[in-house]
């Protein structure tokens, strides 16, 4: 049975090389190789595009290093990137936002991802059943959205509430809800 | 127990099946589901969710865009330019030198029966040293977005402070060069909360405080920081507080008349 439910239970993602002379740039720059894509994937799915995404990705690692470099704490750093890149991923969106003098609401309501905006490569890729799921996932409150799409980067429960700001209990909720919602949709 | 009896709530179920129940509660829910036919077939809606959406979670991730090789380069080179520089060794001959200085002016200090060297100053000035002169040190802050300062895991509570500006700051709180060593130049308002290193934020906070030191008023940052990013109180409050009475604001925000 393939692995249903990813969750680790460990919030340690740092490989610990115990090698001392290791400069933290190195270290820094291991975990930006194990990393980045899932960051590049988190930071995309609040609409903004790849050259803000990677944008954000090294202000994330940048601080990173700043923040261990104070010799601040290295328990559950896997939720600190995460939870930097939601922050500087919304603040990036709000200033895009305000900086288009004209706000077009359309381009912030969930009606624009339609099953129909599944790209030619997505349609290939997924099958009939994958597609009309990934068309209700695609329109779920974002809370909903990101909360599943932590679950599904292997965060504990505990992280998405740092991350998404929440509480246990609120995660919890969300995720029931959009999985219920998801699977109610392959009941079909 | 009649809670054993009760179907399995929708969350009950999704903890469970990601390991995430409370420690004693993964039995009873195994116990229900082992009795309950139609809870059995709601975990199973819910695997079968739960196996398809990491399905197209994988298929989209396999076709993601992976960061560029330029990402990563620059990242390198920002962070060669932020890192510091090698440290020379710590207790380099200069640092010997000046050690023995102080030790030999120590020493005559005492063999003169100069001890006042190492008494304190007298208390009352202390007292008036736990709290900055408004005039001199009304606190000053700069334009912020929420988002950038909650970005941010707290750092930087205490300024890197030039030495001109360290004295351009005792010489207002009219402390002689002696004393300096006595007081940290510390932010009346972080700049966690929007503080910046202005001399009007800036101020000389005594050292030898037992209890309203620099430590409290770290705790009281800490806490106002995250009460501003939780929203339980505007920034613009967080910063009149501290600004106006840390010692009031500690006493008010963490519940205690003085620190632990």
């Amino acid at each position: 049975m393939p692995p249903l439910f990813s969750n680790s239970a460990s919030g340690l993602f740092l490989p610990q090389t115990g090698t001392a002379d290791a400069p933290l740039e190195q270290e820094i720059l291991t975990l930006f190789d194990s990393m980045s894509a899932q960051l590049l994937r988190y930071a995309m799915s609040f609409g903004l595009t790849a050259h803000d995404g990677e944008d954000i990705i090294q202000e994330v690692f940048l601080a990173l290093f700043h923040h261990l470099q104070k010799g601040r704490s290295r328990s559950n750093l896997r939720g600190w990137v995460f939870r930097v890149t939601h922050n500087l991923a919304l603040k990036r969106r709000m200033g895009n936002r305000s900086r288009a003098n004209v706000v077009q609401m359309e381009d912030f309501l969930p009606e624009q991802h339609t099953a129909n905006d599944l790209t030619p490569e997505e349609e290939v890729l997924l099958g009939e059943r994958q597609a009309r799921l990934l068309a209700v996932y695609r329109v779920l409150p974002e809370n909903e959205r990101l909360c599943l799409q932590l679950r599904a980067e292997g965060l504990t429960y505990r992280e998405i509430a740092q991350v998404v700001g929440v509480s246990l209990g609120t995660v919890s909720t969300l995720l029931t809800r959009s999985l219920a919602r998801l699977a109610r949709t392959e009941g079909r | 127990m009649a809670a054993g009896r009760r179907h399995l709530t929708d969350e009950d179920l999704l903890q469970f099946l990601d390991g995430e129940c409370a420690a004693g509660e993964a039995e009873r829910v195994r116990e229900h589901l082992d009795a309950c036919v139609e809870c059995r077939a709601r975990r199973q809606d819910f695997e079968r969710a739960g196996a398809i959406f990491d399905e197209i979670q994988s298929a989209v991730q396999r076709e993601a865009r992976q960061p560029g090789l330029e990402t990563r380069s620059v990242l390198r080179e920002r962070l060669a330019a932020d890192a510091p520089a090698p440290r020379k060794g710590l207790f380099s001959w200069a640092t010997y030198r000046y050690a023995a200085v102080v030790a030999a002016v120590l020493l005559l200090g005492i063999l003169a029966g100069r001890s006042r060297l190492f008494v304190l100053e007298p208390h009352a000035t202390d007292e008036a040293r736990l709290r900055p002169d408004s005039g001199l040190t009304p606190g000053a802050t700069r334009m912020i977005d929420l988002n950038e300062i909650c970005a941010e895991s707290d750092d930087d509570l205490d300024p890197a402070v030039s030495s001109e500006t360290k004295e351009k700051v005792l010489q207002e709180y009219g402390l002689n060069e002696k004393a300096s060593g006595e007081y940290q130049v510390d932010y009346l308002i972080n700049p966690q909360l929007g503080g910046t290193s202005d001399v009007r934020n800036l101020w000389p906070e005594p050292y030898r405080s037992r209890v309203w030191n620099a430590r409290a008023k770290d705790a009281l940052e800490t806490r106002l920081h995250s009460m501003v990013c939780e929203g339980q109180i505007d920034l613009a409050s967080a910063q009149r507080e501290i600004a106006t009475d840390w010692i009031a604001a500690y006493k008010k925000y963490l519940h205690r008349d003085h620190p632990v």
